[in-house]
């Protein structure tokens, strides 16, 4: 038995996914959040009968007809009839917008039950609804439910059993129009929302006090305001950062720290020295001293994506997309872009996936080219060993680099417009801002775990590989010999990472082991902590003894032979090239087409070499008083780029004005 | 000689789980092995929803 779960975006259907399935799929109290279907089996205490029953989480949708490519897997889906019954999660606080797409179910013939779900908001904002005359009008099954609280759930996958296999009566049928008469049409959905309406004012009772100011309207009036939002946002972000990485995270490090550190000198003793040196290295140092040193910072991760949860479910994060949204607008993208960017900041797979939800060619290429650029959950490590290394875990650090990104993302805006000869047009971003909620600890409690296991799996798989890989690189030559004491650039991996290493030297770091963690990097960015471990046979960035993110951090500096600046510059870069290469792969399939895919990678990696290059220039130039190595073969390649981006720029300029000669 | 045989058994073992579980991933349509929510479809569904994207993109574009 197959049962679809469909309704309007925000109205909870993820959250009654999780809830009668039992699994963690991304939650947010804000639409938009699911971008493709979801599968899963109903929890054993709620199937009515034994039969294996399989629930499918579709996108959410404001209408059967598809708008965005989202909308048409759930217009699809439903008109596909590849389920046996469609549960109609409808959001009884908006009774009037959800019903809309309840009529056009019951339009498809398939049973359907309406799980009347927020019933829990319903006393507080006054609204009384008659789950019983509103059955009869819709002439199916209705439910009242709480996916947040679990409540009415059993209820209703009795219900949703009972009517699977019945035949399903619309109490409206749209005339026959012909789509391609908007006015026909438009006239046609009047009938309906008048249809719709007259149901509504029959079933509901609501005290309505639309000129009221709710305390949400003062908030939002603060946080959402064009001056005050963005000041706000770095604040928040900078309290995240303070408490991650420089309170809460370090202290819960340190422990974890302390046990791999124990385990690596176990396993240490329990090899002795009979086994071959190049046996233990791979073990201690690739294996475990590589992949304890990614975990490591594991706690630090968790606490930050706790907060981040809690703002998530707090309904704070769709009021930075409504503050982002008129600076976007500026640049030729949509508002909608700013929810796969913030989606981003978690993993920039799905942030990239959930740019179909952009129906603008340009615009869902812009996005997905640009969303790479803000710090995902997997660039966290490598800015919290910086910020601990060279800065003194400064929060400034990691808040900084969300500025940088967004700062980027809009002036690669105004680049691809100015390429793409688009002119400035409006754009209209209508989102539904969720009421602000306290959040749920529980809930950000086990988004943190799902991310924590997530962190855990890629360490051990992904991660671990490469070091394994790195490790025999380093221990090496060609000629396949063991790299003798001492003479580590003859190792394979030196001699390939090395002439990367040279057209980093206007960057700041020119060392082969650098350039080679900054490769690994674009397998998965974490393996730049990873792979620095292990050329440099650092299995402990994170002091066991002291309450401090980093042992000696002087010590550390030391060993990578980096200036601060040049150390915030390697990081930039890290941060700012392209992303890794799933990531680059989920580019590609939602660009559609190859030019887009390499334009954007090019793009990429030049805004990266260049911002670092001027963060290395510029800050030595500050700190010493002269430029730092290599400043005029480094001006020359960011000139050379620059000079690409002109050109580009200035050729659709003239075919633009060609094409208007032509037609005067 | 028989520490080296072991602390290889060992090595292999690590490597050949990692591997394992990054094929098996790769199988049920999760993209990136430890990335969050970069799984496109269910278990026991065909990951078709990129190529459906495709026709349903070129679709939407002649709206």
């Amino acid at each position: 038995m197959r049962i679809a779960l469909a309704g309007n975006p925000n109205s909870g259907k993820t959250t009654l996914f999780n809830a009668i399935t039992g699994k963690i799929e991304h939650v947010g109290n804000w639409p938009g959040v699911t971008v493709s279907k979801k599968e899963g089996d109903v929890k054993r205490d709620l199937r009515p009968s034994g039969e294996r029953t399989r629930v499918i989480d579709l996108p959410g949708a404001y209408s059967i007809s598809p708008f965005t490519s989202e909308e048409s897997i759930t217009s699809a889906f439903v008109t596909n009839a590849d389920a046996d019954v469609i549960i109609n999660i409808v959001d009884a606080t908006n009774l009037n917008r959800s019903l809309m797409f309840t009529t056009q179910l019951l339009e498809q013939g398939l049973p359907v039950v309406v799980a009347l779900n927020k019933v829990d908001l319903l006393h507080k904002r006054g609204i009384e609804i008659d789950e019983n005359k509103l059955s009869e009008s819709l002439g199916c099954r209705v439910v009242k439910t709480s996916s947040i609280k679990k409540q009415g759930l059993k209820d209703l996958m009795e219900v949703a059993f009972s009517v699977m296999g019945k035949a399903q009566k619309a109490p409206f049928e749209m005339r026959i129009v012909n789509p391609a008469d908007e006015a026909e049409f438009e006239e046609a959905e009047k009938e309906r929302f008048t249809y719709v309406d007259q149901i509504v004012n029959e079933v509901e009772s609501r005290i309505t006090e639309s000129r009221k100011q709710t305390s949400h309207d003062s908030i939002d009036r603060v946080v959402a305001h064009k001056f005050w939002g963005i000041p706000i946002f770095a604040a928040i972000i900078f309290g995240v950062f303070s408490i991650s990485q420089t309170y809460v995270g370090p202290v819960l490090a340190d422990t974890l720290v302390g046990w791999i550190d124990s385990f690596y000198v176990y396993a240490e003793g329990l090899m002795g020295e009979s086994v071959a040196p190049i046996l233990r290295t791979l073990l201690l140092d690739g294996i475990i001293g590589g992949v304890g040193a990614v975990v490591g910072f594991l706690p630090l991760i968790m606490v930050l994506f706790f907060l981040l949860a809690l703002l998530e479910d707090s309904g704070y994060m769709a009021r930075v997309a409504i503050v982002m949204d008129r600076h976007l607008k500026k640049v030729g993208l949509s508002g909608k872009s700013i929810i796969p960017m913030v989606i981003g900041t978690g993993c920039a797979i799905p942030g990239v996936m959930a740019t179909r939800t952009i129906r603008d060619d340009r615009q869902r290429r812009t996005t997905a080219m640009l969303t790479p650029f803000m710090p995902c959950g997997a660039k966290l490590p490598v800015i919290a060993l910086f910020a601990g290394v060279f800065f003194e875990d400064a929060a400034w650090v990691g808040t900084s680099m969300y500025f940088v990104a967004i700062a980027i993302v809009i002036f690669g805006a105004l680049i691809v417009q100015k390429i793409t000869k688009e002119g400035y047009s409006r754009s209209y971003f209508i989102m539904e801002l969720p009421e602000y909620r306290w959040p749920s600890l529980k809930r950000a409690f086990v988004m943190m775990l799902s991310r924590a296991k997530a962190y855990v799996v890629k360490a051990s798989t992904i991660i671990l590989l490469s070091n394994v890989v790195v490790q025999i690189m380093q221990s090496y030559t060609w000629s396949l010999s063991l790299v003798e004491e001492g003479m580590q650039g003859t190792s394979i991996l030196a001699s390939i990472a090395s002439p990367f290493a040279l057209l980093l030297v206007p960057l700041g770091f020119g060392a082969w082991q650098l350039a080679a963690a900054a490769i690994t990097g674009f397998i998965a960015k974490e393996n730049v902590v990873g792979t620095l471990a292990v050329v440099y046979s650092i299995s402990n960035f994170i002091d066991p003894e002291e309450f401090e993110l980093i042992s000696g951090a002087n010590d550390v500096a030391a060993v990578m032979g980096l200036t601060s600046v040049a150390a915030l510059s390697y990081l930039v870069f890290n941060l700012f090239t392209p992303p890794c290469f799933a990531a680059i792969g989920a580019m590609n399939a939602e660009m559609e087409s190859r030019k887009w895919l390499w334009a954007g990678v090019g793009f990429q990696l030049g805004m990266g070499y260049t911002v670092s290059y001027f963060v290395y220039q510029i800050g030595t130039l500050i700190t010493t008083g002269s430029f730092g190595a290599a400043a005029f073969p480094g001006l020359v390649a960011v000139g050379i780029y620059f000079g690409i981006l002109i050109y580009l720029m200035r050729r659709n300029e003239s075919e633009v004005s060609m094409s208007m000669g032509g037609a005067a | 000689m028989i520490g080296n045989v072991i602390v290889l058994i060992i090595i292999g073992g690590i490597v050949g789980l990692s591997v394992w579980k990054i094929s098996r991933d790769k199988k049920n349509g999760v993209k990136c092995s430890g990335c969050p929510y970069s799984k496109t479809c269910g278990a026991n569904t065909v990951c078709d929803d990129n190529s459906q994207f495709s026709v349903q993109n070129s679709q939407l574009k002649g709206l």
